[in-house]
């Protein structure tokens, strides 16, 4: 073969050898034993100095990033006298006079060849290369300097990607943490809070003085706010777990907001503000949402609109947008309020979690910064996204715009108003299982009050017991006792019903936990109903009267 | 004090029964031999259920394969055994899964260099029809280095089809290569004799040891022009081998050295040779005429020439080269064998590849040549 097409050749062949591979150990294996093959070379080393005197330079000779075949060893026990140059010219700022130096040491001849500024690459072959093939070489080695630069970047990258995915694991393994911590001490003041709230309500049932009743209403408003509280950081902790889901059912959207912002206007009016709502007609009326989430969050806005605004108006409007399509409807929610503002830098931030406008604001208004948060992830969840429009000193708009199905004729769920606590005129023989002593004795005292007649029981193991020798009506079971729990006595009991071919007894759960996966867990192991505490006393008979038709009662 | 250094003894039987290889086996330890070569001919028809219990009850190191054909001091046997004696321990290895496709064997060479003094022979045998056997040299090397030598081929059976083919105390096995250290030197012969002919060509399709095309066209139909315009022959159905053992490929090498490839069968358009073929590399295609082949073998036996107390001369030839030098051939053996100091021994194996460490560049896996390795006590064992 002519010089030519040999120098091409070569040349040719090595430059498809470079690059073969983003990590720099693969990618320099894939090209110097095969380059070292075709060149007739014996071995081959390089070093990636990126023009950097390496540590330790005055004592020993670095170590290649890669050479064929592999050292035994550091370079200064295996090749004592390449140790020796390669000292020699790191010293020397790495300079090698291109296209290379070819040094004879002790009759072999070792190529030096400089790859661009970054590296340096030794051949050691018999006889010598002639210049022209070092100089072929020389093109292909800038190549593999600019492959070895992208392997090092890469490598960087990855480095950094992973320290970016372990420090999201730990952020993420925090956040659980956190999600974990805030269920559990929601159960831990859920517990007490049930107590509290249900005593309150047996002594308002009670005879009790002008001024005790005061005070009694008192301790139930402030017991209901930091239950409003505890249902936020939980809403919130739903949030963060990714737990929280809508529940569409048909609604009433007038009366919706007539229920819901009725209680809220008695607020306005008492800070003397103007409050109106207006809903356009042409809305249609019955429509398919989450209505509890809807009320959820205008209570949040209109609720804000009213404690950030001390004089002038508040408005609520709702009217409908163009573009739905068939069987839908685009509704926009605005509350405009003539309060203190928000300033423009602080709008994005007022969604992000535990931020108020200005932390003056918490210590004046109160409130967790949660509210926000949570309208916005809700307003997210139902397909639209709350915004806000606000000059400091003039007020502000929030307003969102959400899509919501028409309702076909399915009547939506009718909300029994709240009755006074009457005797039954069907009472229950109810088997009640609860650990707690206060709560076990309000839920007794309620009960009995209501005309039904009551068994109690400290644990599973009980309640099981009592199941068995006295068959109640219904049981109502505490999730979390000592001994057995909730659970155990549950798929206990529904056992012995399949064994013994016995109708299903309704059994209710009773939890503080307020999770959704809680409620899951106790309906998979056959309960029919769950009730979260703390629950209002009308709740806990609703129920029984739902789980417990007439048909059933023993008396 | 060379009476203490004895050479190897060679035992050698032609019927290829298993009964004569064992017979050979129990003389050879009776010798009071430190290790036992056994070379075996295809034709012998060896087996795994054959051979392995009585190859795992050995009392001394066994090592060796089966190739088509095997070399006995002056004799070619087409079938039978020898068993070689050899007056030093040896440690035998293995790396297996020759033709795994994404094997790295660099840990599995590295693992082995813990075990192997430095300065050891490494006598390397492999399975001749695995598809990696490049790759695994290079990994060997690239552990192994110049601080070892190298000397051996591919074992297995000419009619291409892969085969329980390497011997030792575990038995008969295939697709895995068996690295030997001996403590011993070697001085080598490496030359095959042929020449460039046609071409260059480049390769621009490969994968292991096939060759899908040559500039960008099918490989065989690149291939078969030449061949055929030169030979005046005509491939047909089933004389591929027939033709190509003539005409082998060279891998060219800087300043004009070749690396023969053997082409040893056609899948179709694909060509499939003894040994890795690299893709973007140059190549022709070669050709020999018998007296270059014999000049060669001449130069190979000079070379392997050695004044050290020698143990035994282990010959790996290529089968090609019988085929090719057909009755000549016998002078190719006597070539060499002429050049040995009387009473050593010369034991072959006519390969399927050659291996062997050239001195002055990286191991490699050769086709089609003639590699002597005449063993010698080191210097720090006379």
């Amino acid at each position: 073969m002519n010089l030519t097409l040999e120098l091409v050749s070569v040349q040719y062949a090595l430059a498809l050898l470079v690059g073969q591979d983003l990590d720099l150990r693969t990618m320099l294996r894939k090209f110097l034993p095969p380059a070292l093959k075709l060149l007739n070379c014996r071995s081959g080393y390089i070093w990636l100095h990126n023009g950097k005197l390496p540590a330790g330079i005055a004592t020993a000779a670095p170590n290649p990033c890669y050479s064929y075949p592999a050292l035994h060893g550091a370079l200064g026990q295996d090749q004592p006298l390449l140790a020796a140059a390669i000292q020699r010219i790191a010293t020397q700022g790495w300079q090698v006079s291109k296209p290379g130096e070819i040094f004879n040491l002790v009759g072999v001849s070792y190529h030096f060849m400089p790859v661009g500024d970054n590296a340096l690459l030794v051949l050691v072959r018999d006889p010598p290369l002639p210049e022209a093939y070092l100089l072929a070489l020389g093109l292909v080695l800038k190549r593999l300097e600019t492959a070895c630069l992208a392997c090092q970047h890469h490598a960087h990258l990855e480095e950094a990607r992973a320290e970016a995915l372990k420090a999201k694991a730990m952020a993420e393994q925090a956040s659980k943490a956190k999600s974990e911590f805030l269920a559990m001490i929601s159960h831990e003041i859920r517990t007490p809070m049930n107590g509290i709230i249900g005593l309150t309500d047996l002594m308002l049932y009670s005879e009790v003085s002008a001024s005790q009743r005061e005070y009694l209403d008192m301790i139930k408003s402030s017991s209901n706010a930091l239950l409003d509280i505890i249902n936020e950081i939980l809403d919130f902790s739903r949030i963060e777990a990714g737990t929280l889901a809508l529940s569409p059912a048909p609604f009433t959207l007038r009366t919706l907001l007539q229920e819901t912002l009725i209680p809220l206007q008695v607020r306005a009016q008492h800070k003397q503000l103007q409050f109106h709502w207006e809903v356009a007609s042409a809305i249609p009326d019955m429509l398919v949402g989450d209505a509890g989430r809807l009320r959820q969050v205008m209570i949040n806005l209109v609720g804000n609109a009213i404690k950030f605004t001390e004089c002038g108006d508040v408005m609520v409007s709702i009217s409908l947008q163009s573009g739905a399509p068939a069987g839908q409807v685009h509704l926009l929610f605005a509350v405009r309020d003539t309060g203190i503002g928000i300033p423009a830098e602080k709008q994005l931030s007022i969604f992000q979690p535990f931020q108020q406008a200005d932390s003056s604001i918490t210590r004046r208004y109160g409130g967790t910064g949660l509210g926000l948060t949570i309208s916005s992830q809700l307003v997210g969840l139902m397909g639209g996204q709350l915004q806000v429009e606000s000059d400091v000193g003039h007020g502000s708009i929030f307003h969102f715009s959400i899509p919501l199905s028409i309702a076909g004729h399915a009547s939506p769920k009718v909300e029994v108003p709240p009755a006074v606590l009457e005797r039954t005129q069907h009472s229950l023989r109810v088997l009640l299982a609860e650990d707690n002593t206060v709560n076990r004795m309000l839920a007794v005292r309620l009960l009995t009050r209501a005309g039904h007649q009551v068994m109690e029981a400290e644990n599973g193991r009980q309640a099981v017991a009592l199941w068995q020798s006295n068959m109640p009506d219904v049981i109502l079971m505490d999730v979390q006792m000592p001994e057995m729990d909730g659970l155990e006595a549950t798929r206990l009991i529904r056992d012995a019903e399949q064994r013994n071919q016995l109708t299903p007894i309704p059994i209710i759960a009773l939890t503080a936990n307020a999770m959704e996966s809680d409620k899951e867990r106790c309906l998979a192991v056959g309960m029919d109903d769950f009730l979260s505490k703390p629950f209002q006393i009308q709740t806990l008979l609703d129920v029984l009267q739902r789980v417990c038709p007439v048909s059933m009662r023993s008396v | 004090m060379l009476s203490l250094q004895p050479h190897a003894q060679l035992f050698v039987e032609t019927s290829g029964s298993c009964d004569g290889l064992f017979s050979l086996l129990d003389r050879a330890v009776s010798s009071g031999a430190q290790s036992l070569l056994v070379l075996a001919a295809d034709a012998n028809g060896f087996t795994p259920e054959q051979l392995d219990a009585r190859l795992q009850a050995q009392p001394i190191p066994v090592f060796g394969g089966i190739f088509p054909e095997i070399v006995a001091d002056g004799q070619i046997l087409k079938q039978g055994s020898l068993v070689c004696a050899l007056p030093v321990a040896a440690h035998v290895h293995h790396i297996e899964n020759l033709s795994d496709p994404d094997a790295d064997y660099f840990p599995a060479a590295e693992l082995l260099a813990v075990k192997i003094r430095a300065g050891s022979t490494l006598i390397t045998l492999v399975d001749g029809l695995s598809k990696r056997i490049a790759a695994l040299l290079e990994n060997l090397y690239e552990v192994f280095g110049s601080r070892y030598r190298y000397l051996g081929g591919g074992a297995g059976s000419l009619s291409f089809e892969q085969k329980p083919c390497l011997i030792s105390n575990r038995g008969l096995v295939m697709d895995c290569a068996q690295i030997t250290a001996l403590p011993a030197s070697v001085s080598l012969g490496i030359d095959h004799g042929w020449h460039k002919f046609a071409g260059p060509f480049f390769v621009t399709g490969a994968y292991d040891n096939t060759i899908t095309t040559i500039d960008y066209k099918p490989a065989f139909e690149v291939y078969r022009a030449v061949v055929e315009a030169d030979s005046g022959q005509q491939f047909g159905e089933d004389n591929f081998f027939d033709l190509a053992k003539a005409y082998p490929f060279g891998l060219d090498r800087l300043s004009g050295d070749v690396v023969v490839r053997d082409p040893l069968f056609r899948d179709g358009n694909k060509l499939v040779c003894v040994g890795e073929v690299p893709a973007n590399h140059i190549i022709y295609i070669l050709k020999g005429e018998a007296d270059s082949l014999l000049q060669a073998s001449q130069r190979c036996a000079q070379s392997a020439q050695t004044d050290a107390p020698l143990i035994v001369a282990l010959l790996f030839d290529c089968i090609s080269r019988t085929l090719f030098l057909q009755e000549r051939f016998i002078e190719e053996v006597d070539n060499i064998h002429s050049t040995l100091p009387s009473g050593v021994p010369l034991a072959g194996g006519l390969s399927l590849g050659e291996i062997a460490d050239a001195g002055n560049t990286c191991l490699e896996f050769f086709n089609k040549t003639a590699v002597l390795g005449v063993l010698t006590y080191r210097e720090q064992d006379e």
